[in-house]
């Protein structure tokens, strides 16, 4: 390309966004996240760079750049500042309004209810049948789902912990840990609060706070306050703890610190007009109180606890205010002012208090905001990845190849795309569930040599096929079978799990195993294909040997061999993939990694991954299968002329074309894998450290008390990176890019 | 610079034969055009030259090299598509470029060959833009720019002109025949437009179902063609069709359609006679060589008048298509501007039947 004059009008833009970004660093210097603004000013200097020496394709996106921060500094600056005022004037009042002290009416879903009766379970796995006993029962007994049930012969409390599987009558209850009753309780636990417990959890006894007594560190449970145990702290109140409450067992983290200072609210007199009350509801009368002095409207709106007579009333910001009846229909409760408004109106005033609060600790668990930020952004790209990279060339086969069973396939896809992904879910759990580390040495090295072996086979393979691919094939038969293969694997078999176990009363344990093994084996075969039979043994030393005088008969059986294998070589990655997937899964599960540590795939991002890019491959497939139908072929058929590879082709010709689909389909991977909820909040329910945003935005919803404030600028932080990735693949998002390739 | 044979190529799609035992020989620096209606065939068989379909037997030789396994970039062979297939992510800069980078040219070069072909097409304001912000026109020379930087040894081009307008078109017509003059290369043309054919060709071959039906070069295709069907394909207006029989009386040889009878000239007599030509056949005449009797050229005068019944008029100017009825059959003349008919009239037509045909009933081949 030729040189450009610098162009002033960059590099002064440039500058100054790059003086912004430092102003903001200075500004906001006590931050502890303040250094990211460093990237703005990085990006002005890319920008003034690019201005100055880039030749026109750089200063091209330095435009763009430029054009980006533009959107978004306008948006700020005038979105902001609206909905900050929307949000000032909304009223406190309307916000404490209705408190609602109802008891718990949605049970959270537990997946063991999800799980098919006769579903294969791991082969260490004993199964027990417990039978129902009374609390008056002297013998060993456990506490499931509300009701005492007999340990079996030979078994204590102490071994409850132990991945087993429990049958009570004919019902399957989970292999999961059951809860051991603490030492001297016979305590009832509430039916739908049966929860698994990490190794860590501590149960502690909470006694009723009296009357008269003050302490430091109080709770308050269901109205009542109680006392934090001795040797506790307010602050350790919001770990991971079993809190045992007048004999009942209530689950961790949920139990609210209550601010100390507290008044009692008078009643209101009648016809006495106060400038600030409140209303609290008593037993389905609501009743007003006066704000204890010291306190304005504004205060009042703390999520805090008062005193109305001699009940305590929870008054946390706006739960239902919302749907009051004056101010239904309202404008200002639109669900993104209201959010917006929420998020910056906090207790005291209007500020960013609910953000730095929410960054500062996201939730009551010991997750930072970082470490959950690189979660989301891992399983959100990583989804967004393999859905563009399976996608794209599985969606090139469907759309470019004939070969048989193309329409059923495509057809499968649709029919995949109609079913309810939650119908996976269970399946899922357990395909992912078999993938867990062992101790069995032999079998790693058996798993490992195995696997380096195929590895060693699979890079000599394509080696000869990348010698060998000299000739544009337009069936390419295998491979696109190959692709079938690989997302029947993932995509359609967890579909079929469910429906089989439907049928068969006992689903063997290793079908799953065996039909991973046929898939791989039907991949390799494929690949491999009629070359394999005809020309590879050819190939073999001792058939290979040149006889005296025939010196040529080794070159033409290669190139017999390599006429068979003019394939494009970017087919290759999803053989592999699925091959490598496989292998490596089990040579995990044998060998196991991390020193030894358990090791469960299910309990990872990874597995999660797998899980959802499972269920958005259809909908890749199917959606860029659309958009390449749409590229003509003549483009390709040019291009081939050209002098261009099929692989050049794919990547010079076919990619760029297929932007708007590819970005399209990024997208959609992207979101689903940011706001994906339902599949990390099961799988993932052990392993805290792979928790992802959505899961803490989730979990910030209390079963009584949502911090509303926090929980609004949580959504808002989790919504920004949806929104740049959007800002980042708008331009691609249009139609007509192809617009002027042939006539018409 | 490279000759092209095709050797009893056949190409089949399943059931469906595309291309039958084709055998064509193209001279080195030839322009020669493929012809046919379409689903001839023709596509297909330039799509075999370039590579981008698989021979089912024979061979194709490009120079002395057989190409059935060669993949097309390795063919020296450059295309010009009908939609012209530019690459619409691309500048027309590096539209041209494309080929030659891929072929790891260096840059100087590539910017030569670049310059100089935006040149011979003049088109060096446009090498900055996109092909969407180009018409018709413009993109149908960057196509062709395209090929030409490459100086490859063949081009193909598949109807290159059929989606321009037609005044485009008849110009675009006469700069590939100049183009083709200055870069001395063989081209193989496709085209179901037998004018471009006729104008452009320095040999013609007609294909029908995916035989070869005649290669000869555009004069010879029109005074002799093989058969009927080549007859009825080259010339417009479409050449008339009479089934007729041939009569001898008194030494003389007429063609009798029925309802009209003609004399045969000695020379066709004599020749028809040597052939052994059947007395039932069918007889071709083109709509120029049917004359008003008031307006017949000096040779002609004194021939047998045919009387018909003038069934609609088309004046053009220069000239006037008359539809004419006589008895079972209908014909059309090419006739003087000057003759004054209307529909319903009775002409007197005088056909100049040295440059008569005639073809075999059954196998449609032509006797004369």
């Amino acid at each position: 390309m030729r040189r450009q004059p610098p162009s002033i009008g960059l590099v002064v833009l440039g500058t100054l966004v790059m003086a912004l970004g430092a102003l903001l660093w200075y500004l906001l210097r006590d931050w502890p996240y303040a250094p990211a603004f460093s990237i703005i000013s990085l990006l002005g200097l890319s920008v003034a760079l690019a201005g100055f020496w880039g030749n026109r394709r750089w200063r091209r996106v330095a435009r763009q750049i430029l054009a980006q921060l533009a959107c978004i500094l306008i948006l700020i600056s005038v979105l902001f500042p609206v909905l900050w005022i929307v949000g000032m004037s909304m009223d406190p009042r309307d916000i404490l309004r209705p408190l609602d002290l109802s008891p718990i009416t949605n049970i959270p879903t537990n997946l063991l209810h999800l799980l098919p009766k006769s579903f294969a379970l791991p082969e260490e796995t004993t199964v027990f049948h417990l039978q129902p006993t009374t609390s008056e029962d002297p013998s060993p007994k456990t506490l499931i789902m509300g009701a005492f049930h007999a340990l079996p012969e030979g078994w204590t409390r102490a071994d409850l912990r132990r991945p087993d599987v429990w049958l009570i009558g004919s019902d399957l209850i989970a292999w999961a840990p059951i809860v051991p009753l603490p030492e001297g309780t016979d305590t009832l636990i509430d039916p739908g609060q049966v929860t698994r417990l990490s190794d860590e959890v501590q149960i502690e006894a909470l006694l009723p706070l009296e009357e008269a007594v003050r302490p430091d560190g109080w709770v308050v449970w269901e109205g009542r306050p109680y006392a934090v145990p001795r040797g506790w702290s307010l602050k350790q109140v919001g770990n991971p703890t079993l809190w045992l409450l007048d004999n009942r067992l209530l689950s961790w983290g949920i139990l609210s610190p209550l601010p100390p200072p507290e008044n009692p609210v008078a009643p209101l007199a009648e016809g006495e007009k106060p400038t600030c009350y409140l209303v609290i509801k008593e037993k389905g009368a609501e009743r007003r109180y006066t704000c204890p002095p010291g306190y304005r409207t504004e205060v009042a709106t703390e999520p805090a606890y008062w005193l109305a007579g001699g009940t305590l009333g929870l008054c946390n910001g706006g739960q239902s205010s919302a749907i009051s009846k004056d101010n239904l229909g309202d404008w200002r409760h639109s669900p993104a002012i209201w959010l917006v408004g929420r998020s910056i109106v906090d207790w005291r005033a209007s500020s960013l208090r609910s953000f730095a609060s929410v960054i500062k600790q996201p939730t009551l668990n010991p997750v930072s905001f970082p470490q959950l930020l690189l979660n989301s952004t891992l399983l959100a790209t990583g989804v967004a990845f393999f859905c563009i990279l399976v996608g794209t060339t599985a969606a090139y086969a469907f759309s470019r190849f004939q070969f048989p069973g193309r329409q059923a396939g495509m057809l499968g896809f649709v029919l995949v795309l109609m079913m309810p992904s939650v119908a996976t879910l269970a399946p899922l759990y357990a395909i992912l569930n078999t993938v867990q580390v062992g101790p069995n040495a032999f079998r790693a090295i058996l798993w490992f040599v195995g696997g380096f072996l195929i590895a060693i086979g699979g890079i000599l393979f394509l080696l000869r096929v990348l010698e060998g691919m000299r000739k544009w094939r337009r069936r390419n038969l295998g491979l696109s079978l190959a692709c079938l293969a690989f997302i029947t694997l993932w995509g359609v078999v967890p579909f079929m799990v469910p429906a089989a176990s439907s049928w068969v009363a006992q689903l063997p344990a290793g079908l799953f195993g065996v039909l991973q093994w046929v898939l791989v084996a039907l991949t390799v075969a494929l690949l491999i294909g009629p070359a394999g039979v005809r020309g590879l043994p050819g190939l073999l030393p001792g058939v290979a040997t040149p006889p005296r005088g025939q010196p040529r008969v080794w070159q033409e059986r290669l190139r017999a061999f390599r006429r068979h294998f003019q394939r494009p070589w970017f087919f290759l990655p999803l053989a592999f993939l699925s091959l490598g997937l496989v292998l490596g899964l089990n040579a995990l599960r044998a060998w196991g990694i991390g020193g030894g540590e358990e090791f469960n795939l299910r309990t990872t991002l990874w597995g999660v991954g797998i899980a959802m890019v499972a269920g958005a491959l259809p909908f890749s497939i199917w959606n860029m299968k659309g958009f390449i139908d749409t590229i003509p072929k003549e483009l390709e058929e040019a291009a081939l002329i050209d002098g261009a590879s099929p692989t050049q082709t794919f990547f010079q010709i076919m990619l760029p074309l297929a932007m708007p689909g590819l970005a399209v389909t990024a997208l959609f991977g992207f979101i689903s894998g940011w706001t994906e909820f339902v599949l990390s909040w099961q799988f993932l329910a052990d392993n805290m450290n792979q928790f992802t945003l959505a899961m803490a935005l989730y979990g910030m919803q209390g079963e009584r008390n949502t911090p509303w404030a926090n929980f609004a600028a949580m959504s808002i932080l989790v919504s920004i990176p949806v929104t740049l990735v959007f800002f980042l693949l708008q331009k691609y998002i249009v139609s007509g890019l192809t617009v002027g390739a042939v006539k018409g | 610079m490279a000759s092209i044979t095709y050797d009893h190529v056949t190409k089949r799609f399943g059931d469906v034969i595309a291309v039958n035992d084709l055998n064509i020989f193209v001279e080195d620096k030839e322009f020669l055009v493929l012809v046919g209606p379409s689903g001839c065939g023709k596509s297909t068989a330039l799509r075999l030259l370039a590579g981008l379909e698989e021979v089912t037997s024979g061979t194709i030789k490009i120079g002395d090299r057989v190409v059935n396994d060669v993949p097309p970039k390795d063919r020296d062979i450059a295309m010009v598509f009908q939609s012209y297939a530019l690459y619409p992510h691309m500048s027309v800069y590096d539209n041209m470029a494309f080929g030659l980078r891929m072929r790891k040219m260096n840059r100087g070069e590539i910017d030569r060959r670049v310059k100089e072909a935006a040149q011979i097409l003049g088109i060096e304001h446009l090498l900055d833009r996109k092909p969407r912000a180009l018409s018709g026109g413009q993109r149908q020379r960057v196509a062709l720019g395209r090929a030409i930087v490459r100086e490859p040894q063949v081009f193909l081009m598949d109807e290159p002109l059929s989606n321009l307008d037609a005044k485009l078109r008849v110009a675009m017509r006469a700069e590939l025949v100049k183009l083709h003059r200055r870069l001395e290369t063989t081209v193989v043309y496709v085209t179901h437009d037998q004018v471009e054919a006729m104008t452009m060709g320095t040999r013609i071959a007609v294909l029908k179902d995916g035989i070869l039906q005649q290669l000869d070069t555009p004069q010879n295709l029109y005074d002799h063609p093989a058969n009927r069907f080549v007859a009825g394909f080259i010339g417009s207006p479409a050449m008339n069709f009479f089934e007729a029989r041939l009569v001898a009386e008194g030494g003389e040889l007429y063609v009798d359609a029925g309802s009209f009878r003609v004399r045969v000239p000695p020379e066709q007599a004599a020749v028809l006679r040597e052939r052994r030509v059947p007395a039932e056949i069918v007889f071709g005449i083109r709509p120029e060589d049917v004359y008003d009797a008031a307006f017949v050229p000096g040779g002609l005068q004194g021939g047998d008048t045919v009387e018909a019944l003038v069934d609609v008029v088309e004046p053009l100017g220069a000239e006037m298509y008359v539809y004419l009825v006589s008895g079972p059959h209908t014909f059309l003349g090419r006739m003087d501007s000057r003759t004054r008919v209307w529909p319903g009239d009775r002409m007197q037509i005088v056909m100049h039947m040295a440059h008569m045909h005639i073809f075999d009933r059954e196998t449609d081949q032509a006797y004369l």
